[in-house]
């Protein structure tokens, strides 16, 4: 459909499809009709996507493929090889901040910390592990939220980390703008298709309903008993 | 009237002017082709830019900067003084960058015999705004007219596409410069070159090398650099720099530094390079990674690896690329001066040159832009993007937002640019605050729609739907953080300082080369050298410009025969 807009025939290939675009983009090019260059473009984009194969799905699966030697990286690959190497320095006690920063200065570990699962193993990897007063710090400042390291005197003095679960960064609950009255008039805004909360109604009805499920049960409870009896 | 194309390098800075369906790389007054971005006072309180002051860095670091590319945006000032005992003036990165700029201009209007009538300067493609608006900035104060400014893989990609025809292949373009690592992806077909990703690194570049280098010499020595005067610290970064170029042709180099009457020295191979450089060639990996990951392609699609900026010119890089993608890195570009060499054909593609004229290079937008949005599940604000990282330029993307309480009758729309999901951790573009009037929290209450162009100009719409009102509101790129005033107030205070020229500038340069090797030698070698620029210098006071003049050939042939 899109190759057809493009002046070429349904299944004209990517080749075509490019040469094609080049043609029209010397037209109206960016530089000039940026406007017009803007919706070539994307039916350039859709046209090529079409003709690699059709669905999205597989320039997703395409997304997948790619690292040294053709190793696919998925998101679930660089967690479990993130999580590998923080359990590696922990079991190596390691105080060498910067082998730590290798991990936590990447972008991958900034796409990471915002995932439950991923903070819960490293939870689970960090707990009942001792670092020295700054390492602990460093960790548990590198996964925000409410993480924490603390001070534990057993067998001799260290320091533990605990990560929290959720991912609200201590020390920024005064950014909650909803909670705070004086600045109840900025907007607080939700992307599109974010799930809506039930508003007071909803809720009525769902005491109403529960109520009224325990007083059936009770009846039937006392039905039953005067039965048998 | 000449439009030319600037590599504005952390290191070193070039010019190229294409002209009559030909390129020209615009030589400086001293003949060469590459301007070390370096400034320093002389003595006698002139400005030197380029050669002369970047060997003054070794002999004056007080009076001397350099790397200030690196600081560009940031809020950083350097000192800068005529003589240790003088107070320092502070210069701005932009400052500094604009008396590196001015001398290009001036030189290249020498060269070309007409004057500079427009620039198109070269930034790393991972530059943010803040970056590129210094680089205008710098541009603005040193009177050069810039529109548009040209990422530096896409230049590089330019180039080497001009080399080839325009042949069609999808490449990968690693910039790894003295300060700046930017990789892209470059898809290139029938005269289109489309770059599909960028991704890099902002500090990441061959200084690191270098450093490293100097670091494992110091550790060798059984040193403590803090604990040297700035002028040893500088030496053995000298040496190290140049420990580093002799092992791009040999397999092995040394560093040999003299401190004190004595020569410590400590010898490299590329095994210990590699030890040295720690973690250098993963980041760089990764870097690769994440741009094939973003273009959605993987090594095996790549037709060829363009490799520019001067850390590309070290094998064990090179090798670590080519066995990365598992392709050999294209050698017939001059990694030097290829990213000058596309931005001057970019200037000749905006001043329409005949043989560019069906030439189109699409860029794409580097980071995400997005506003804030309150998520209730966290009760916190976080970016919701809306123009995702890598889309083509000029772009523009529209969402619907709902309103956070019945009632709302304010919208507050905050823009970042940037990759997390945590505005703090992005950077601040700018606000709209849009009355509306008080509207449900179950009907979206406004749409956003963010465009994008290709000079960097944001401009933000809403929508309010309950009352179908369009506000609107332009953050332009192009405009400074500076204030006009300021800017003014930058050009006076340059102005003032005089930038030393012709003669003086020759003879500047030849002392302040002495000067610097006369510490590299010992013994009667260093007797000698000092005997000439003592000689010299008693001449340059008296002003005998022929006596001068003779005076100074003899001590470049002497300096050439000892500086190797």
């Amino acid at each position: 459909m899109y190759r057809e807009q493009l002046g070429l025939s349904y299944d004209a290939d990517e080749r075509a499809i490019k040469r094609a675009y080049a043609a029209l983009a010397k037209k109206c090019n960016p530089e000039e009709d940026p406007e017009q260059w803007e919706k070539l473009h994307t039916i350039y984009k859709e046209a090529l996507a079409e003709a690699r194969g059709g669905s999205k799905a597989d320039v997703s699966d395409a997304e997948t493929a790619c690292g040294t030697q053709d190793t696919p990286m998925t998101v679930g690959e660089v967690s479990r090889l993130m999580l590998r190497d923080i359990k590696m320095l922990t079991e190596m006690k390691c105080t060498d901040e910067e082998q730590w920063n290798r991990i936590f200065a990447t972008y991958e570990f900034d796409d990471m910390i915002a995932k439950t699962d991923f903070r819960i193993k490293a939870r689970d990897i960090l707990f009942g592990a001792q670092f020295p007063e700054s390492t602990a710090k460093l960790i548990a400042a590198a996964f925000g939220g409410d993480s924490t390291s603390f001070k534990v005197t057993y067998p001799n003095e260290m320091w533990g980390v605990s990560i929290s679960e959720n991912i609200i960064p201590a020390g920024t609950q005064k950014d909650i703008i909803t909670d705070d009255p004086a600045n109840s008039e900025y907007a607080v805004m939700y992307s599109r298709g974010e799930e809506r909360k039930g508003s007071c109604f909803v809720t009525a009805l769902k005491i109403i309903a529960v109520v009224g499920l325990v007083f059936i049960g009770l009846y039937a409870l006392l039905l039953f008993s005067v039965l048998f009896i | 009237m000449a439009v030319i194309g600037i590599d504005l390098g952390t290191t070193n800075s070039l010019a190229v002017c294409f002209k009559d369906d030909n390129l020209q790389i615009i030589r400086n007054n001293a003949g060469e082709t590459v301007t070390p971005s370096a400034v320093s006072f002389a003595d006698s309180g002139e400005l030197l830019v380029g050669a002369p002051a970047k060997e003054r860095l070794i002999t004056h670091p007080f009076a001397s900067v350099s790397q200030f590319k690196r600081s560009m945006g940031l809020n950083m000032k350097f000192p800068m003084a005529p003589s240790p005992e003088l107070k320092p003036a502070m210069f701005s990165p932009e400052e500094l960058s604009a008396m590196v700029l001015r001398k290009i201009k001036e030189d290249a209007e020498v060269f070309l015999g007409e004057s500079v009538e427009e620039a198109v300067i070269s930034v790393p493609a991972y530059f943010d705004d803040n970056c590129r608006r210094a680089v205008k900035t710098a541009a603005q104060i040193a009177g050069i007219p810039v529109k548009r400014l040209v990422n530096e893989p896409s230049a590089a990609a330019l180039a080497y596409q001009y080399r080839h025809d325009f042949k069609d292949g999808l490449f990968l373009v690693v910039d790894f410069g003295g300060g700046t690592l930017d990789i892209s992806v470059v898809d290139a077909f029938e005269g289109v070159v489309e770059i599909l990703a960028v991704a890099g690194d902002n500090h990441l570049g061959g200084k690191d090398i270098s450093s490293a280098i100097a670091d494992s010499f110091c550790q060798e020595n059984g040193f403590d650099s803090p604990g040297f005067s700035p002028q040893i610290c500088a030496e053995i970064y000298r040496q190290a720099e140049k420990c580093k170029e002799a092992l791009t042709v040999s397999g092995s180099a040394s560093v040999d530094v003299n401190i004190d009457g004595k020569i410590y020295s400590s010898a490299f191979d590329e095994k210990r390079l590699l030890n040295v450089m720690g973690d250098i060639p993963e980041r760089l990996g990764s870097a690769i990674k994440r741009a094939l990951r973003d273009a959605r392609c993987t090594p095996a699609d790549i037709d060829a690896i363009i490799a520019v900026g001067g850390s590309c010119k070290m094998p064990v890089i090179r090798r670590y690329i080519s066995e990365m993608i598992n392709k050999p890195v294209s050698d017939d570009i001059d990694p030097d001066t290829a990213i000058a060499e596309g931005a001057g054909i970019f200037a000749g593609m905006k001043s329409r040159e005949k043989g560019l004229k069906d030439v189109i290079l699409t860029d794409i937008c580097p980071f995400s832009l997005g506003i804030a949005v309150m998520n209730r599940e966290l009760r916190r604000e976080t970016t919701d993007f809306i123009i995702e990282r890598n889309s083509p330029l000029p772009t523009s993307c529209v969402k619907q937002y709902y309103g956070g309480k019945d009632g709302q009758s304010l919208v507050r729309i905050k823009v970042f640019q940037g990759e997390s999901m945590w505005c703090e951790k992005n950077l601040f573009l700018g606000e709209l605050t849009v009355n509306c009037p008080p509207s449900s929290s179950d009907k979206p209450i406004c749409s956003v729609t963010l465009a994008y162009d290709i000079n960097g100009i944001l401009t933000v719409d809403v929508l309010t739907h309950a009352d179908n009102r369009l506000s609107s509101k332009v953050f332009l790129s192009g405009s400074n953080n500076m204030s006009y005033a300021e800017i003014d107030a930058c050009i006076e205070r340059l102005n003032a300082i005089k930038l030393a020229g012709g003669e003086d500038e020759k003879n500047a340069a030849a002392s302040a080369r002495a000067e610097r090797i006369a510490c590299e030698l010992i013994g009667e070698d260093r007797q000698k050298m000092q005997e000439a620029l003592y000689n010299f210098k008693v001449a340059a006071a008296h002003k005998n410009s022929f006596e001068i003049r003779k005076l100074r050939d003899e001590l470049v042939e002497m300096m050439d025969r000892y500086d190797i």
